[in-house]
């Protein structure tokens, strides 16, 4: 972060400079070559994807070979999402800012729309007590992972208006965020507690960015205490899931089970690992071993020499997503890169604490290396975002040193 | 002011990506804490839950005698395994195998269904019913042995080989102390189980890669333990005792020939006796030697130069006050030889040469022949012999001790000192094992043992001619008599303390006769103590005479020439009447049956048994059991009860009681 760089830009002017800009970096005028994708982005996310992929592979063939008779059953499905998210994170890149800041408005009502017609019984797929999934042509997915995303789109195209038109005006950062309780809702209806407060948190974030004051925001937080204590004290699991945080050994047999079998199971990894495949915990020791709890595979697998490149490929998609989001070509671009940023860096970071028994037990995905295939699918096209917005944010700065 | 505020923009972005990345720190530190300083915690913890070792015990070592008689041996008996994995048509292998088996073709089929990697079919068969199955052919169906201890001697020696458990390990005696020689090492199968308990990755079974135990050559002689134990339970039998200890040293060596104690158990049954027949009295149990400590008080205040060997001493006409206290003789004397008071065994004799030799320097002898030590043999449990600090003596237990009375021996001690007299003045503690034969081929002999004089070898020659004239017509141990060998020993009656009332029990008396032969060149030191005889009770009348029978025996065991001038049968070298020998044909006992099998796939009835036992068949189970037992003794109920569907991860919780 070199000096900051104080530029005025009227709306209009910025908006076709940018779009100039754009131009030129995707190498659709003058014939020159467009600008590559930026290549930590890239290839972090590549080595995500593909660490993601080796480990649901591996966490799940025994379970897989037992219940589906195919130990490749998971890979191929999980292959199959990855190729579909990777075509969805190139369109991404490739759909203008124009479109997206137009369009945003209808990217909620569809995602709306989907969050809806998911908790009517016969459409919505029940399953482990919540209404969560919507299938289409036999293959199951979470309307909660595009509602995460068209949220985000929302939420950077009301904040950059909102800057353009009263950047002083406080309270008026607050009406995106009620807007934004809309999803959380019906996402909580299904119940799943754990993307609702993963929404919250990026709105927040990105009203934080916007110039909502941290007191203000812990004041909001606070008015919402009461409501997540009736959630989690008024939902049996839920309480449970708390006490054995508080001490899992102490719960070692029934509610504490899945924490220390992930503990034990990261622990005997050791520095190098026992080597990709040799994990024995996957063996129905540990529950959710290729979902929610596929790091504690990675630890017992590949060591704390996975764990660290696992952590800091993360480390580096936060670090260049939330770069990209500071050098953005406009204010749209901006909010957009830092929340879907935050559609990886906010689950990533809850999902390893929860696996290390950090904060307690929550169903959150850890983002690329989870099975899943909304999400997978989902994040990738955030990152494709995220991924465009730096282009063209370097495009707008090139083209700016070039006049 | 543009489309955003770019400086606070990047702050709070900066904001954010430090709220981020201490997540993520907080995640590498917290793994680095599981995997780096708890690795060995969490390891052993994940060791426990995925594997589960199946072990095949090693085949367990022979014990022998010193002449390569068996004692106790390891019998391999067949047992029949499958390998449920591997046999590809359960049902006909069912069919073909239940009948040879003898087994429910319901229940043979039931466990070779299973995917488990191995489950007994029936254990401990006989070697015809092991050949059919062989014949058979069977894919996954295999016979391993399976080691069976058994003494083909039964009540002899019982007590100083001790038994081995249900889990092969030795529990009492020999097979205890020399457990891990006699033991091996298992062969461990590692096997990696789910947590549904089942098989994942393929171990492989090999009955013939296990390192067998060692053998064990002892310093015993079967024909002198059995004509010593026979003896002493005639013995016991005609005084109508409670039981009797008899201890058989060589002189040159301080080598055990032989320990009885009456009444014995038969150790191929050893869980039909009670724990108290089991107790190897002659080193676990102590008794006050009386009369027999006198030549040892007479050998060292000889040695002091306390008395002079031809002295005389005033008998006090059979009583005398000691302090305030009055010792009595059996029968009054008045002057008396040192000698004399040795053969009439004088009470106030033993009491004034005490009492020449001092109460510190009596103590210090009684120390140097091993009184208030262990012996040190190789067995378990032996108590240390009772000698109270000679400052803590008053004058009165000065005079008692030199008689025998407030100092306390096990037999083997007694006879550790006896041996002192009997080889010029040198002891050696006593020891019971000659060699440890390894697998290999190597032979392990036990240390040297340190030898350290305690009299000079005249003072030892005096004290035997003494003691010869004991065992006379002059003497009260006439019975002692050995016809054709001259024989030194010493009689003893020492009433027994009574533990109710305090002080020493009127009735209850312990018969000693301990001593040596042939006298010229001793060879054998015998020591025999009568517990509780009825009606006649002294040492001269109810020892002796077993004392007798067991030396004559020895000295044709070892075909000792006879003394010079004694008339005596000839020392021919007698065939052994070793009933033992044929016992290793005939008392086999019967095998017990194999153990009951659970189903597979249900909860086994753990009722009745003690924690070992339950720890036995838990092994055999393997993993998808969470034990959890709880009090001591047997198991009183379990939880889920016999017979219950066995499903993954299952908790088993067993509470234990002492009935």
């Amino acid at each position: 972060m070199s000096t900051p760089v104080v530029r005025s830009r009227r709306d209009s002017t910025s908006r076709s400079m940018a779009a100039m800009a754009r131009e030129e970096s995707r190498g659709h005028g003058g014939g020159r070559k467009g600008l590559p994708l930026c290549v930590w982005l890239v290839g972090a996310v590549a080595a995500l994807v593909g660490i993601g992929i080796v480990l649901v592979y591996s966490s799940s063939s025994v379970f897989a070979a037992r219940t589906y008779q195919d130990a490749e059953h998971f890979l191929r499905l999980q292959l199959g999402w990855a190729v579909l998210g990777l075509v969805g994170l190139w369109v991404a890149t490739r759909t203008s800012a124009e479109l997206l800041h137009r369009r945003a408005g209808l990217f909620l009502a569809v995602s709306l729309f989907l969050c809806a017609i998911v908790l009517i019984p016969g459409i919505g797929h029940l399953a482990g007590g919540a209404r969560r999934w919507l299938t289409v042509a036999g293959v199951g997915f979470q309307p909660s992972e595009v509602a995460k995303v068209a949220v985000v789109l929302m939420m950077a195209a009301m904040l950059a208006r909102r800057d353009s038109q009263s950047p002083e005006a406080r309270q008026s950062l607050l009406v995106p965020v009620a807007l934004a309780q809309v999803p959380v809702l019906l996402i909580l209806a299904e119940p799943d507690l754990g993307t609702a407060l993963v929404i919250e948190i990026i709105v927040g974030m990105m009203v934080f960015m916007a110039g909502l004051r941290l007191r203000t925001l812990g004041l909001i937080g606070l008015a919402a205490l009461p409501v997540f204590y009736h959630l989690v004290v008024g939902t049996p699991f839920r309480l449970q899931r708390l006490l054995s945080f508080i001490d899992p050994w102490a719960y070692r047999s029934t509610i504490g089970y899945q924490v220390t079998e992930a503990l034990i199971s990261i622990g005997s990894g050791g520095v190098f690992g026992v080597g990709l495949g040799e994990g024995k915990h996957k063996l129905f020791f540990l529950p959710e071993a290729h979902t929610d709890f596929i790091f504690a595979i990675l630890g017992e697998e590949l060591g704390l020499v996975g764990v660290v490149a696992l952590v800091g490929a993360f480390g580096i998609v936060i670090w260049r997503g939330l770069e990209a989001g500071r050098r953005a070509a406009t204010g749209f671009d901006a909010y957009l890169a830092v929340g879907a940023t935050m559609l990886l860096g906010v689950p990533a970071v809850f999902n390893l604490l929860v696996a290390t028994g950090l904060l307690p037990t929550k169903g959150l995905p850890l983002p690329l290396i989870s099975y899943g295939g909304s999400n997978l699918v989902l994040t990738l096209v955030a990152l494709g975002l995220v991924m465009r917005v730096e282009r063209d944010g370097r495009g707008v700065a090139a083209w700016e040193a070039a006049t | 002011m543009t489309g955003h505020d770019r400086r606070r923009f990047a702050a709070r972005g900066r904001f954010l990506a430090v709220v981020l990345f201490a997540g993520l720190a907080l995640v590498v530190g917290r793994t680095v804490q599981l995997q780096v300083l708890e690795h060995d915690t969490l390891t052993a913890l994940a060791r426990g839950e995925y594997l589960s070792d199946l072990r095949l015990p090693a085949r367990r070592g022979q014990v022998y005698d010193r002449h390569g008689k068996p004692l106790a041996i390891s019998v391999d008996v067949p047992s029949v395994f499958a390998n449920p994995a591997a046999v590809v048509d359960p049902r006909t292998a069912a069919r073909r195998l239940a009948p040879v088996l003898g087994l429910d073709l319901d229940s043979v089929y039931q466990r070779l269904a299973g995917d488990r990697l191995f489950v007994w079919l029936k254990r401990q068969v006989t070697p015809e019913i092991a050949a059919q199955v062989t014949a058979l052919h069977q894919d996954g169906v295999g016979i391993t042995k399976e080691s069976r201890r058994f003494y083909p001697n039964r009540e002899v020696a019982a007590h100083l080989l001790g038994f081995v458990g249900v889990d092969g390990h030795g529990l009492e005696g020999i097979e205890r102390i020399f457990d891990p020689d006699l033991a091996g090492e298992p062969q461990v199968v590692p096997t990696v189980r789910d947590a549904r308990g089942k098989a994942v990755l393929k171990g492989s079974v090999d009955p013939e890669r296990r390192t067998d135990g060692s053998d064990l050559r002892l310093t015993l002689d079967l024909r002198v333990q059995h004509s010593t134990q026979t003896e002493l339970e005639a013995g016991v039998r005609a005084a109508h005792a409670k039981g009797g200890i008899a201890v058989v040293l060589d002189v040159g060596t301080a080598e055990v020939l032989a320990l009885a104690t009456v009444p014995a158990f038969n150790p191929n049954q050893a869980a039909q006796s009670d724990a108290q027949t089991r107790r190897n009295r002659a080193v676990t149990d102590l008794f006050e030697p009386g009369s027999s400590l006198k030549p040892i008080v007479v050998a060292a205040a000889l040695e002091a130069r306390a008395i002079e060997p031809g002295a005389t001493l005033f008998c006090e006409n059979g009583a005398m006050r000691v302090a305030d206290h009055t010792i009595r003789d059996t029968k009054p004397h008045g002057w008396l030889s040192v000698a004399d008071i040795l053969a009439k065994s004088s009470n106030i004799g033993a009491a004034k040469i005490g009492a020449n030799l001092g109460r510190d320097r009596l103590a210090a002898a009684l120390r140097t022949f091993g009184f208030g030590e262990r012996s040190g043999v190789e067995l378990p449990g032996e108590v240390a012999g009772l000698l109270r600090p000679a400052e803590t003596w008053s004058t009165v237990s000065t005079a008692t001790i030199s008689f025998g009375h407030g100092v306390a021996v096990n037999a083997l001690q007694l006879g550790a000192a006896y041996r002192v007299l009997a080889a010029d003045g040198r002891y050696l503690p006593p020891t019971l094992i000659q060699a440890v034969l390894r697998p290999d081929g190597a032979v392990e002999t036990p240390p040297v043992r340190a030898e350290r004089r305690v009299l000079a070898e005249k003072t030892a020659a005096r004290v035997t001619g003494m003691l010869e004239k004991v065992v006379s017509a002059d003497g009260t141990g006439l019975l002692a008599r050995v016809p054709g060998y001259r024989v030194a020993g010493k009689t003893g009656t020492a009433q027994k303390p009574d533990p109710v009332a305090g002080g020493y029990s009127a009735d209850r008396y312990v018969a000693v006769f301990a001593g040596y032969l042939p006298a010229e060149a001793p060879r054998v030191v015998i020591v025999v103590a009568i517990d509780e005889p009825e009606d006649v009770h002294t040492g001269g009348a109810v020892a002796a005479p077993v004392f007798a029978s067991i030396g004559l025996s020895t000295m044709r065991f070892l075909g000792v020439v006879p003394s010079e001038g004694q008339a005596g049968p000839p020392p021919a070298a007698v065939a052994p009447p070793v009933a033992a020998e044929s016992t290793l044909v005939d008392n086999r006992p019967p095998l017990p049956a194999g153990r009951k099998v659970a189903p597979p796939g249900t909860v086994p009835s753990f009722l009745g048994m003690t924690s070992r036992e339950v720890l036995g068949v838990y092994a055999q189970l393997g993993a998808g059991l969470n034990l959890e037992m709880v009090g001591s003794g047997r198991v009183v109920s379990q939880d889920p009860s016999p017979g219950a569907a066995r499903a993954g991860g299952l908790r088993l919780r067993l509470n234990l009681a002492n009935q």
